[in-house]
């Protein structure tokens, strides 16, 4: 393992930074992130993309006066943090006056480990050892005349978050993203299919299996055909459900959507909005042994299980500090860790939509005729947040099911509908699966969305090509 | 360079190249990176969130055969420069076992670029930022019906140091500076939001301070205001085919959705199928295919004004050009890199792009232009006899080929007889396919009506990266498209 951000590093280093501000703050809090990762990506039955990227970063939060400002370095030798910490205090100081007085959380306890979340094989995985379990695969593939196409990214992470009010958090983790289209030339013009795992363990076996399994469905999914446009009966695998899972945290689930009025949640907290069959929490302690788990967030909050829809009901949203504050209510651990596009509040970051008791084949055998749906396309719940009205599109490998079987592979169209009216008509627990998997649209090691199979009658959809 | 000066950085970078060359690349290439970012939030005239964002590191990208590898740290002493260099050749001998394509090493280039801008965004006060918001947010919530007002700022600086082995030195200094302001309107039960000059983040464009100040966000907010609450007891779209006139503000991401990401060359040749999709545009469409009608041109112009997507070099040191993308409807050029453009015969578009020094480079947008028509807005809107003007984004979709496409606005103004009719619909959504739709324009409005739009959040490759980038447009109308309301 290569352990590049050691943990008494790290801690040295965000002392350097918060003694260097506390002196003329009120408060401090020092956060790292960081990763060494092996990013990997396919292509045309090739290894098109190798990368090798170490980052490490620190964000001092300091508050002056009930004011705070927060300032983020990539710059981590000594001067550097000095730096930083000190502009951080400065433009605390000239910040005019927020909402509300700006403060730092107490210690909420977090663990500093979690089962299962580093894998030190994974972490230490190289390009090399990567290249060697993917061989087979693209020899396979090449020998068919398949494009095959994805991602491999494998690394290690370290978080960490100590603050003047002695809040002391510290997480390492490993991940693997491993995401695979086997694909007819012109790639992207014929038949795909797809497959993707998102867990902090990953091994030879498994890069073996989703490369064979992708390209015997890809070979399945020839000639698709266009069917009519309308209500149709779906089966949705893992990947599609857990696009949607993400697009529902984000217009639902954070402290600002409930602020601003967007979210189907406020103001029906204890109301029915959807199916029974539907429970939603956030856990990112990965209970079902899926995904990538994460003990706390940006303020070192203890990430807690946070019921969210419990049998269609609104159970309410995920916080962090300052919004649970103003909710009366104690942080779930959702202080948002992303810095690329920096925002005030709380997010969801580790969705489950809780498993049901059928297998993905008696959920497919339940359609007289309808559609089976591996992946959806670029998804955009924007539309029409308090009615979940989002839209997507088919990809890869979806199929005609008649008669409760797999027939012919169909056309890409456009779905257009309310999710909460859509799973609504999930038909009970057993419109579930039992089987769950883990995945990110974009590669994010600090989130993911657990999800199972899901049977949904009259998806509505509204375009073709 | 905050705190280094050019031969400092000129010196971190030749040791990260030369440790590369040493480690056995054929060519090598190092991008020192420095990005300052300042955003601010404001809701109901207060600073929510103040945050800058202070990022730097390198980045080697080193050739073996005919496969590229990559190397990246912010760890800027010399054992991790060495390091990076070598762990990128690390990378190249993997990605070279099963490269398909020849490589060649380029000329060398030479020379500077800074931004020319009147007022530095990052000299003007956190405070001198949150007035100019608080006014515009009093004037938003002066409208009865306004339940919140929103705002973002942001202030962009990206420094680069490139330097490659075949003797290439270039420097570079690229700022932005933007934002916007959203009247959130609640009542009858419903939710409604307009915002201006676009929503999202505003309009960001190249230059100084004083691009924000050129907005009159104050200026634009009562009859954001008015029309936000407005909403709140409009009926929905009314359904069915009809002509459409959209704005700049939408109109940008419709070019940057249907034609800025189908012409992307890596796309198109299979490079970025596993995430983000391919491209209905195969090479044999070149020069053949009508995407447009005849008053459709569109030109890929890394050298614009205001644009975000202009600079001297691109990310792999070709000089700044323009493309023609389309011509009088005829689809003529693709955004392109070295590579990607070697293997069609033609230059590169100088397009290869990379969010930072942590990412590397692959096929970009620059700035993706519709080129004007002719007349004003009204002239447009004069030629329709029943349609709706359709302004501001709300969402977007499209297919992986970049085919089928739905977008939703903000706000739908009625059109009768050649006027607006003063009436407005809730919830527009309009859908088609991206030549259908193109071929179906009727009208461009002309140089007065043309202004540059900004995007900052352009989403693409694996590890996801995000650009800036631009699309000038003035408002166009098209006929026969499929509107509703969600």
């Amino acid at each position: 393992m290569r352990e590049v951000f050691e943990e008494g590093l790290v801690a040295e280093r965000l002392d350097l930074a918060m003694n260097a501000a506390r002196a003329d703050a009120d408060g401090v809090e020092v956060l790292f992130r960081g990763h060494a990762a092996s990013f990997m990506r396919l292509a045309e039955a090739a290894v098109v993309q190798a990368a090798d990227v170490v980052e490490g970063k620190v964000t001092v939060r300091a508050v002056v006066g009930g004011r705070e400002a927060r300032v983020v370095t990539t710059d981590l030798t000594d001067a550097g943090l000095r730096a930083c910490a000190q502009l951080a205090v400065a433009r605390a100081k000239e910040a005019p006056a927020g909402l509300e007085p700006a403060w730092l959380a107490e210690p909420g306890g977090a663990p500093t480990q979690l089962p299962g979340a580093l894998d030190p094989e994974t972490a230490a995985l190289d390009a090399e050892t990567k290249g060697r379990w993917l061989a087979p695969g693209l020899e396979a593939h090449a020998r068919d005349g398949l494009a095959l196409a994805g991602r491999f990214h494998t690394g290690e992470l370290t978080l960490a978050v100590r603050s003047t009010t002695g809040v002391d958090a510290f997480h390492r983790g490993s991940f693997s993203e491993l995401c695979l289209s086997s694909l007819e030339r012109p790639a992207g013009h014929r038949a795909s299919a797809y497959r993707a795992r998102t867990d902090a363990r990953v091994d030879e076996a498994t890069v073996a299996d989703l490369a064979e399994t992708t390209r015997d469905e890809c070979r399945r999914a020839r000639d698709p055909v266009s069917v009519e446009l309308g209500a149709w009966d779906v089966v949705l695998a893992p990947p599609a459900v857990a696009e949607l899972l993400m697009w529902l945290g984000e217009i639902a689930f954070t402290s600002r959507a409930v602020d601003d009025g967007l979210s189907f949640v406020e103001g029906r907290v204890g109301e029915q909005v959807t199916g029974e069959a539907v429970s939603i929490v956030d856990d990112g302690s990965m209970p079902h042994g899926v995904g990538v788990p994460l003990p706390f967030d940006a303020e070192g909050q203890p990430k807690r299980r946070t019921r969210l829809l419990e049998h269609g009901v609104a159970r309410g949203i995920v916080y962090d500090s300052a919004s649970a504050r103003r909710a009366g209510c104690a942080s779930t651990g959702h202080a948002a860790l992303a810095d690329e596009f920096p925002t005030s509040g709380s997010k969801p970051t580790h969705l489950h939509l809780e498993p049901g008791t059928a297998s993905p084949e008696a959920l497919i055998g339940r359609l007289d005729r309808g559609l089976l749906v591996t992946r959806l396309h670029y998804v955009n719940g924007m539309i029409e947040p308090k009615r979940a009205v989002m839209t997507g599109l088919l990809r890869d490998a979806a199929f005609l099911v008649e008669g409760g079987r797999p027939v012919r592979a169909v056309q890409p169209m456009r779905f257009t509908d309310s999710i909460l009216e859509a799973f609504a008509r999930i038909p009970g627990i057993d419109g579930l699966s039992r089987d769950l998997e883990a995945h990110t649209g974009w590669f994010d090691p600090w989130s993911c969305q657990v999800a199972p199979w899901v049977l949904v009658p009259g998806l509505r959809f509204t375009s073709g090509r | 360079m905050g705190g280094l000066d050019r031969s400092t950085r000129e010196a971190l970078a030749s040791e990260a190249l030369e440790a590369a060359m040493r480690a056995g690349a054929r060519f090598a290439e190092a991008r020192l990176v420095r990005r300052t970012r300042e955003s601010l939030e404001f809701k109901n005239g207060r600073l929510e969130l103040s945050s800058l964002q202070m990022d730097a590191g390198i980045g080697v990208r080193a050739l073996v055969g005919d496969g590229w590898g990559y190397g990246a740290t912010n760890l800027l002493d010399r054992d991790s420069l060495r390091d990076a260099g070598a762990r990128a050749v690390a990378m190249a001998r993997a990605t070279a076992a099963s490269a398909q394509q020849p490589v060649e090493v380029p000329p060398a280039a030479s020379g500077e670029y800074a931004t020319p801008l009147d007022e530095d965004p990052f000299a003007v006060s956190v405070a001198e930022k949150a007035a100019l918001f608080a006014e515009a947010h009093g004037r938003l919530l002066a409208e009865p019906g306004v339940k919140a007002a929103r705002g973002t700022y942001t202030g962009h600086r990206q420094e680069t140091t490139f330097l490659a082995s075949n003797g290439s030195r270039q420097h570079q200094s690229v700022t932005l500076c933007g934002g916007g302001i959203a009247a959130i309107a609640q009542a009858n039960g419903d939710v409604q939001q307009r915002s201006a000059p676009k929503s999202f983040e505003g309009n960001v464009l190249q230059g100084g301070y004083e691009r924000l100040r050129a907005m009159d966000l104050a200026g634009l907010a009562p009859e954001v205001a008015r029309e936000a609450v407005a909403l709140t007891a409009a009926a929905p779209t009314p359904g069915g085919p009809t002509t459409i006139i959209l704005d700049g503000a939408q109109l940008s991401l419709q070019i940057h959705e249907s034609v800025g990401h189908p012409i992307e060359l890596d796309r198109v040749l299979g490079e970025e199928i596993s995430l983000a999709g391919a491209s209905f545009l195969l090479p044999e469409n070149l020069d053949r295919l009508t995407y447009g009608s005849e008053l459709v041109s569109l030109t890929a112009d890394a050298t614009t004004p205001l644009g975000p997507g202009t600079f001297g070099y691109d990310d792999e040191g070709t000089p700044a050009t323009a493309t023609p993308i389309v011509e009088r409807g005829r689809f003529r050029g693709y955004l392109s890199g070295r590579d990607t453009a070697a293997r069609l015969g033609r230059s590169s578009a100088s397009a290869l792009r990379a969010e930072s020094w942590s990412k590397l480079p692959i096929v970009r947008m620059v700035n993706v232009n519709l080129e004007p028509g002719r007349g004003s807005l009204d002239d447009l809107i004069g030629g329709v006899d029943k349609g709706l003007l359709l302004s501001v984004n709300k969402s977007w979709s499209i297919d992986d080929l970049r085919l089928n496409f739905q977008f939703s606005c903000e706000i739908a103004h009625e059109i009768r007889a050649g006027r607006l009719t003063g009436r407005i619909f809730k919830n527009p959504i309009y859908a088609d396919v991206t030549p259908r739709f193109w071929q179906s324009c009727s009208g461009i409005a002309g140089p007065e009506e043309w202004r540059m739009w900004g995007w900052t959040f352009c989403g693409k490759g694996d590890p996801g990266q995000i650009m800036y980038v631009g699309h000038g447009c003035a408002p166009a109308r098209f006929e026969g498209v499929q509107v509703g309301s969600s």
